[in-house]
């Protein structure tokens, strides 16, 4: 009776795993049968082999998620609910996140992404660390250094935080940190990769990298990357729709809330960019001078051969003029501070010989200053409007 | 049962974690119900792939009296007869065709699906039905061959017959099926399923 009843189990085990024979499920329906106690002890046998399989089971998942990728989403109900416990958000985003690296499934990002553009950008620039602690810094270009090991975090040259990830198992502290509109902020990694982040950019990031398969971070918003090498353990900049994989390189990342612009620019290097809907299998791979721009409403990929200057100066602290592209700047600005700019098409249109650096100085009115001194321009301010005239 | 009732309701919230273990809880039971009807496993996973994916988009509409892996089990059963009838049988499919109910029950059983609806496996009753009423020798040597997998050899050897006989049997066995079976309704899905 002993061995008839280990028998049984292994035999609903793999009829779970999906692997019994079509004998060995006739042999359980038989079994079955035989007494209504045997039913009961199927139910309580399924419950005790729902676990295995654990590995074969998470690789189903991920080649679902790679079929219908962002076809499965979770549902806009969901999103409101959550919408609601605005205190909790930087924490469960942190959480989420930290549930991905260790995963490795990049749509559950969706949501915590989702979530986190939605969110309100602070007044300062904040640190949320893993364990909790929330860091807010007064600078108006902040720069926070990890260092090597992963133990400790140091904040603007002088405060100095330990990391709360453990640095031998593969499970780092995840922070997050936010950069409000109007800075920027500088940041080192533990592997020594550097990256600058543009006004309104969240970027999420581990305490270390060890013993992980890639080198996985998180933006929302603009960011600049300077990727240490490593050619074992690529460098993977997830977003909202892209993941941009490296080996060591430079490139500009602009990846905006609801898709208003996803684009990357690469100045060195060599960089894959990848659609996260696997469906239809976008993926380039861009060369020096290149950028890459994600046209949603057709969506497709679109390459084109660029001057890298226009989109990587802010990390410097200026936007570079250059006639012509007075819309553009416009733009520009518009997202480092998170204003409003009004101008009629007719004076984006006339002729102007806008050329050299745009300082982006903490205060918006000394740029909408300065760009009226170079155009002949004025402007005033109506109702949270930068409003742009003919002088 | 509680717990498997919560997650349904997660699911048809739009909950993509409950999603997610739902699917790894139930992929590999339903990848093996399909490949032994199809017998392509590649073929097969795409079935059962594409049915999770009318579940998630369906979410909402499903009855809530139904289990939501009942509604997989019958979306992926419909989804394997309609692959069937574009494709030729399978050595194993006669196997699978006369344990179906067993197989059926099994299934059913375990995703809590009212074992009443006999017109599931009319079919598959009919087919066991025919192979039944094949003369004895007969019967034994389709039984032997293409429900045990035997070789023809082997046969030849069990039997103490000649292996040309065993595949004059094979033959009749077949050509006797197929007109047993021509009244069925589902005949052109029944003949083309036979050898």
């Amino acid at each position: 009776m002993n061995d008839n009843l280990q028998d049984i189990e292994k035999l609903v085990g793999k009829y779970i795993d999906g692997t019994a024979s079509i004998k060995e499920i006739a042999a359980i329906h038989t079994w079955l049968s035989e007494s209504e106690a045997n039913k009961v002890a199927f139910t309580k046998l399924k419950q005790e082999c729902k676990q295995k399989q654990q590995s074969v089971a998470n690789a189903d998942w991920l080649k679902f998620e790679q079929k219908y990728g962002n076809a499965v989403k979770p549902s806009k109900k969901g999103k409101h609910l959550l919408g609601f416990i605005s205190i909790a958000a930087s924490i469960s985003l942190v959480v989420g996140v930290s549930i991905h690296l260790m995963s490795n499934i990049k749509d559950n990002y969706s949501a915590v992404l989702a979530e986190a553009s939605a969110a309100e950008v602070p007044e300062k620039t904040t640190i949320n660390l893993s364990d909790g602690e929330q860091i807010t810094l007064e600078t108006s270009h902040s720069v926070v250094e990890i260092d090597n090991q992963g133990k400790q975090i140091l904040l603007e040259d002088e405060r100095v935080v330990e990391a709360s990830g453990d640095t031998k198992s593969s499970k780092p502290g995840i922070n997050q940190i936010i950069v409000p509109y109007g800075k920027t902020a500088e940041l080192l990694l533990a592997d020594g990769t550097k990256v600058w982040l543009n006004a309104g950019s969240r970027f999420v990031f581990p305490d270390h990298f060890n013993k992980q398969p890639n080198r996985e971070v998180v933006l929302i918003g603009e960011a600049f990357f300077d990727v240490s090498h490593n050619a074992d353990q690529p460098f993977k900049v997830i977003t909202d729709e892209m993941v941009y994989t490296v080996l060591g390189t430079s490139f500009n990342i602009q990846s905006l809330p609801n898709s208003a612009s996803v684009s990357a620019v690469l100045v060195e290097g060599s960089l894959q960019v990848e659609k996260k809907t696997l469906l239809n299998k976008q993926k380039v791979i861009l060369k020096p001078g290149q950028k890459s721009q994600f046209l949603p409403k057709q969506d497709r990929m679109h390459v084109t051969n660029v001057n890298t200057a226009f989109y990587t100066s802010w990390k410097d602290g200026y936007l570079v003029l250059d006639k012509n592209r007075l819309g553009k700047l416009i733009k520009q600005i518009e997202q480092f501070y998170h204003s409003e700019l009004v101008i009629s098409n007719e004076l984006i249109d006339m002729p102007t010989q806008l050329s050299g650096k745009l300082l982006l100085n903490e205060d918006p009115e000394q740029v909408y200053s300065a760009l009226c001194d170079l155009t002949g321009m004025t402007y005033r301010i109506v109702a949270n409007k930068v409003v742009f005239e003919k002088q | 049962m509680i717990q498997e009732k919560k997650i349904a309701q997660q699911i048809r919230e739009g909950n993509l974690e409950a999603f997610q273990e739902f699917y790894k809880s139930y992929f590999r039971r339903l990848l093996n119900y399909a490949t032994m009807f199809i017998n392509q496993s590649d073929v097969a996973e795409d079935i059962v792939q594409e049915a999770f994916f009318k579940l998630w988009n369906n979410r909402e509409a499903i009855n809530e009296d139904q289990t939501l892996v009942g509604w997989l089990y019958r979306a992926i059963r419909n989804q394997c007869i309609n692959q069937l009838k574009q494709q030729k049988v399978h050595e194993k499919f006669i196997e699978f065709a006369s344990n179906y109910e067993a197989i059926d029950k099994v299934y059913k059983h375990d995703f809590d699906l009212s074992l009443n609806d006999a017109d599931d496996f009319y079919v598959w009753a009919e087919i066991k039905k025919a192979i039944e009423s094949l003369p004895e020798k007969r019967r034994e040597v389709y039984q032997l061959s293409k429900i045990e997998g035997h070789s023809h050899n082997e046969i030849a050897k069990e039997l103490a017959i000649t292996t040309k006989g065993v595949e004059r049997h094979i033959t009749l066995a077949n050509r006797a099926l197929r007109s047993k079976l021509k009244h069925l309704k589902t005949a052109i899905f029944v003949l083309a399923l036979l050898p």
